[in-house]
């Protein structure tokens, strides 16, 4: 379990790296025509050129960026949203809780796929947008788990005792709840969070991403006019998706399983 | 019983209703005056005019609120601006495409998945249930368009086994049996892309299942009577691992629906996916709605009728 936790970090670390120094690790500008158009893999092109003749491997290592920072986006929102309301609704219960269940049984009822869609036809395609209207349709699961752990958690002797203490609300959600529901919720976050990366993915392989940043989603998309002559503008992108979404979900698998 | 329909029915009520809330609240939301969204925009005077009277505009927000739900229970979506047709009749002819797909899709991998799991609860820790466990996890975590590529790549492209798109080959003008079968040749590749990832998750679910169930009391009393792994897996495991199967069928249409989004648009199968995709990129919102609440109502009713089946399958549930 550990060696695949290693592997989840290590994962995630290289991803940040080249998310944060893309300029650098990439051979040639994205954006920038620098060859032949649908040049297949090679030692100038290691993963070959897009139809203008775009370099595949500089787009991939600037994707990194677009996905790091829309995941990271989507996981902040979701994680404040969800805690605000797992928290409110277990510690409180009664009719908040019923009302924010309900709430959060809508969301997750209707496809947050088509939601999204139905978002961005709305309200338009930016990265911070996008980051909204997938962090406001992704944390009802998280909320449900947060509320459940604060239910069981607030029955222990140890909040009953910092409570006869007189420990107020506050202290006693932030003090004593919340550490201790921390290692399920990153387990699930995590989950969610490479379902976020998907996700995002779909929306820009059909064509709903930024349209001035360059992502694996887009460029993924833009292999499907031309997939029977250049099969390299297909693969790598996707491949890139796959071991982000990888390392996500085995870093949150094994930091479950080591408690 | 009637007791336990009729409470789980007042269940969905607030949720069906909430969702259509939310469909309206999404719409009001949006920048600029709702009649630019209704009508993304493009319209006449005399249109305008004719969505202000429909959607009552001019009236308190209430009374839109109850004009928007009593169109949408009557099935009425409003009119694609795009084509100017009845949502409902852009709807209507796609619909059993989708759900060819979908539901095919569905039926392979829960048998698919089921028997997957069957094999690595049965041999756990050992080789078959570790690589049912990497393959499963290899495809949770691929794009589902990214396996759709691959397959159409592979399958289509270089071997030509299969046709690369479409429902029915070009041109084909058979019927009856003949036109069955073209359609089923074009159906397989989109539907195994959508089974891969769901036979994935039901396997999962299986194992674990029967890995929990192995350890209950009523298992080890038939394992001390003598029965061999494979008889106490068949006849006892398998009921109660099956549960869990079916209720997480209700998301599972949800899912398969947006998988199929990807898929139709990759493989040209003429369903409810290529209209979302046209009409997301025309800002076609009457349409995109329709299909949200659609969908959404799929899900809640597919949730209900699990739950409904359980009732009459273990009588325990009633008294929840």
């Amino acid at each position: 379990m550990l060696r695949r936790w290693h592997l989840g970090k290590s994962g995630i670390v290289v991803w940040i790296c080249l998310a944060l120094f893309a300029p650098w690790l990439s051979p040639f500008d994205p954006y920038l025509v620098v060859g032949d158009g649908l040049s297949a893999p090679s030692w100038n092109h290691f993963f070959g050129t897009d139809l203008i003749g775009r370099d595949l491997f500089s787009g991939v290592v600037y994707g990194a960026r677009t996905s790091a920072t829309i995941v990271i986006g989507t996981g902040l929102i979701v994680v404040f949203v969800a805690l605000t309301v797992g928290l409110v609704s277990g510690y409180r219960g009664g009719i908040i809780d019923d009302l924010l269940m309900r709430v959060a049984e809508i969301f997750q009822v209707v496809p947050r796929f088509f939601l999204a869609i139905v978002a961005i036809a709305y309200f338009g395609s930016g990265v911070e947008k996008l980051i909204i209207i997938l962090g406001l349709t992704s944390w009802s699961g998280l909320a449900r788990i947060v509320r459940a752990e604060t239910l069981s958690i607030r029955e222990s002797a140890f909040v009953e005792a910092a409570q006869l203490f007189g420990s107020r609300t506050f202290r006693t959600i932030f003090r004593e709840i919340l550490p201790n529901l921390v290692p399920t919720a990153i387990t699930y976050l995590t989950l969610l969070l490479s379902r976020v990366l998907l996700l995002e993915a779909s929306l820009a392989f059909i064509g709903l991403s930024d349209p001035d940043s360059i992502s694996w989603g887009y460029l993924a998309g833009s292999s499907q006019a031309y997939l029977r002559s250049a099969w390299w503008v297909a693969v790598f992108p996707g491949l890139a998706i796959m071991m982000a979404a990888l390392s996500l979900t085995s870093l949150g698998d094994s930091e479950g399983r080591r408690e | 019983m009637t007791k336990y329909v009729l409470r789980r029915l007042t269940q969905v009520a607030p949720t069906i209703v909430g969702i259509i809330c939310a469909s309206f609240i999404l719409v009001r939301l949006a920048p600029g005056d709702p009649i630019d969204v209704l009508a993304s925009g493009n319209g006449d005077e005399a249109y305008y005019e004719f969505m202000r009277t429909k959607y009552q505009l001019d009236e308190p927000l209430v009374t839109q609120l109850w004009a928007y739900f009593s169109n949408v229970l009557r099935g009425d979506f409003g009119t694609s601006y795009l084509t100017g047709e009845p949502v409902v009749h852009m709807i209507i002819p796609r619909i059993g495409s989708t759900v060819l797909l979908t539901l095919s899709s569905i039926f392979v991998s829960t048998i698919i998945g089921v028997m997957c799991g069957l094999l690595a609860a049965w041999r756990v820790d050992q080789t078959v249930d570790r690589v049912v466990l990497r393959l499963s996890t290899l495809a949770i975590a691929a794009p589902s368009f990214w396996i759709a590529q691959m397959m159409l790549l592979l399958f289509a492209l270089r071997l030509g086994i299969f046709p690369s798109d479409g429902r029915n080959s070009p041109g084909f003008s058979g019927s009856g049996m003949a036109r069955t079968i073209d359609t089923i040749w074009h159906l397989i590749l989109p539907m195994t892309v959508l089974a891969i990832q769901e036979s994935s998750t039901i396997a999962r679910l299986t194992r674990i299942g029967i890995v929990d169930l192995l350890d209950e009391d009523h298992i080890r009393l038939a394992r001390a009577k003598g029965l061999s792994d494979l008889q106490v897996i068949s006849r006892h495991a398998l009921r109660g691992s099956l549960r869990s199967v079916v209720t997480v069928i209700g998301g599972r249409v949800g899912h398969v629906f947006s998988g199929a989004v990807v898929v139709e648009l990759i493989f040209g199968w003429p369903g409810l996916g290529q209209l979302v995709l046209s009409s997301s990129q025309a800002q076609d919102t009457p349409v995109l709605m329709g299909v949200l609440i659609l969908v959404a109502a799929a899900v809640v009713v597919t949730n209900l009728a699990t739950d409904l089946t359980y009732m009459v399958i273990d009588p325990r549930v009633r008294l929840r």
